[in-house]
């Protein structure tokens, strides 16, 4: 089986200006998304989040390398026949209301009109829109035209939906909304591929992750590899002096050390903690708890931002 | 082809429910209105009066209409981006171009025949004789309508909408006067003249199209002349919508 998104070597020159300025967009990347996976994309603005989904859309084309979907070259138009779009900040037809919009979605999508009208009424019902379904796009809010573009992206029940920013400006209840139909995707075999600032989303629902910093792909892999780097442990040892914990261990291993009612509490590095547990049992000392302690995504996304000197993007 | 149906008929809603209606009854009062100004002015007789300027506020009309529309439609599609929306569907970039040019010619087509049926009710009530110029001159500007599309498709596949209008307007003006080119040539030095006589055979010859003269003075057309007419605005807007979709295939959408 083919994967869902194949991306080799990848890369994107525009030329801006009068004399046709080089700005290298994206440096050559590679990566790979599966059927049934949830990828993200992150990194801050200008990383070239945007560019690689363009690229894989057939609207922007790229200076070298491939991408394919489903095993096709993305200049084919074929290549799109199952897939979903959800541009980020979409200004749609104005002048068509939701339900026309949704019925130009399922004619450019290929189907019969018999197909269309259910697949519109399952779509319109799936995103909450069915009672707003007459009135003109220009007249409904940012939420609800964010839920109709989302609508007509699940149209035709795509195996690959791609998400730029799908949650960007909605209420809770519009991402809760956005974040269940991702996990239902993922559930029904779909790939998902979206790329967002909310770090907490990513974290909640991605299944692996790139980060894009520069226009090149800083680190890429599942979420658990991408914090196991950085990971610590609090560890607390019972009846024991601050002098008498320090006394046993090296200065570097030990980082915010408190003491509170008799007990000293520090944190360890992952790669530094078996040592500091055998300095300190052999030096007589009762730990009674180690707590793991998983440094958010947004730490790392942030300590990669600061190697790399970029400006942030987070909300 | 179905596909090329639905946009077509988005595109032919968005001009409906934007402007098209209001220019058909603004058009329909105008014409109504200052036809019966200008015959208490005119020395000219009844019947020229109401064909020549009920044709002319047409044509008019009608090609401000199909520049406005041709020119701007890939950039709104570009600036709102919902070009994104449609190309990440199963669709080629030719196809898009086709849907659109289709759309643009349906809604001029349809609006024409609104104005045509004023026009005729016109006709028919100054009691102004029939003559087969009449529909021929509605033809011939449906050919021009035609060709002018096309050619706002082609520019504004490369450039934006003014410098699209500007190269437009400039053909459309120049190709009204091709065959004085033709007779210039023929009265200029050798290098000059080639030139003109170059421009004579490359530029598109709007006037093929152009029977008004022929109903004003009411002077028959011949199924050739309107054939001619008609084989030039096909073959040139065949070579623009070609042109376009070339130019659009490469494009990169920001």
């Amino acid at each position: 089986m083919h994967p869902a998104v194949e991306c080799e070597g990848l890369s994107k020159t525009y030329r801006v200006g009068f004399l046709g300025r080089k700005v290298k967009a994206l440096l050559p990347i590679d990566f790979q998304v599966n059927p049934g996976e949830v990828f993200g994309l992150i990194g801050p603005n200008g990383a070239g989040k945007s560019t690689t989904i363009k690229v894989l859309l057939n609207l922007v084309m790229p200076t070298t390398g491939k991408a394919r979907l489903f095993g096709k070259d993305v200049h084919d138009p074929r290549s799109r026949e199952s897939l979903g779009y959800v541009p980020e900040a979409p200004v749609p037809y104005e002048h068509l209301s939701g339900l026309e919009y949704l019925q130009l979605q399922a004619g450019l999508a290929g189907l019969t009109a018999a197909d269309a009208k259910g697949e519109v009424t399952r779509v319109l019902d799936r995103v909450d829109m069915t009672r707003h379904a007459k009135l003109r796009i220009r007249q409904y809010s940012k939420g609800m035209t964010q839920r109709v573009m989302l609508a007509g992206a699940l149209i035709g029940k795509p195996k690959l939906v791609i998400l730029d920013e799908p949650t960007s400006g909605l209420d809770p209840l519009g991402r809760r909304l956005v974040r269940d139909l991702i996990l239902e995707l993922r559930r029904d075999g779909a790939a998902v591929l979206f790329c967002t600032h909310i770090m907490s989303d990513v974290e909640m629902l991605c299944d692996r992750v790139a980060l894009l910093i520069g226009g090149s792909i800083h680190k890429c892999g599942p979420i658990s590899e991408l914090v196991a780097d950085t990971r610590t442990h609090e560890v607390v040892v019972d009846h024991a002096t601050k002098e008498q914990v320090l006394a046993l261990l090296k200065p570097d291993d030990v980082a915010r050390l408190e003491v509170v009612a008799q007990r000293v509490l520090f944190h360890v590095a992952d790669t530094r903690l078996q040592d500091v547990l055998k300095a300190l049992l052999n030096g007589g000392l009762t730990v009674t708890r180690i707590q793991s302690e998983r440094i958010p995504l947004e730490e790392t996304f942030m300590a990669a931002l600061r190697t790399s000197n970029q400006p942030g993007g987070l909300e | 082809m179905k596909q090329l149906g639905v946009l077509a008929l988005a595109g032919f809603r968005e001009a409906i429910r934007n402007r098209v209606t209001v220019v058909v009854a603004v058009f329909a009062l105008v014409l109504i209105a200052l036809t019966t100004v200008v015959m208490n002015l005119t020395v000219f007789s009844l019947d020229r009066v109401v064909t020549d300027f009920g044709l002319g506020v047409m044509s008019l009309l009608m090609i401000s209409l199909a520049i406005f529309m041709s020119v701007g439609m890939l950039n709104r599609e570009l600036e709102r981006r919902t070009v994104f929306l449609i190309v990440s569907r199963p669709l080629s970039r030719s196809k898009f171009i086709v849907a659109r040019y289709v759309g643009i010619m349906v809604t001029l087509t349809m609006l024409l025949a609104a104005m045509s049926a004023v026009y005729a009710t016109q006709i028919w009530f100054f009691d102004v004789p029939l003559h087969n110029s009449m529909p021929a001159a509605i033809g011939g500007l449906w050919c021009q309508l035609l060709l002018l599309s096309a050619m706002g498709v082609f520019f504004s596949s490369m450039s934006g909408p003014i410098t699209a209008a500007i190269c437009v307007v400039g053909l459309y003006l120049v190709g009204q006067w091709t065959a004085d080119l033709h007779v210039i040539a023929v009265k200029l030095g050798p290098v000059t003249g080639a030139i003109a006589r170059a421009g004579y055979y490359v530029l598109p010859n709007f006037a093929r199209m152009d029977f008004k003269p022929q109903a004003a003075a009411g002077m028959s057309v011949t199924l050739g002349e309107f054939v001619d007419g008609l084989g030039t605005s096909v073959g040139w807007s065949l070579l623009f919508i070609v042109g376009a979709t070339l130019l659009f295939q490469r494009r990169d959408f920001k």
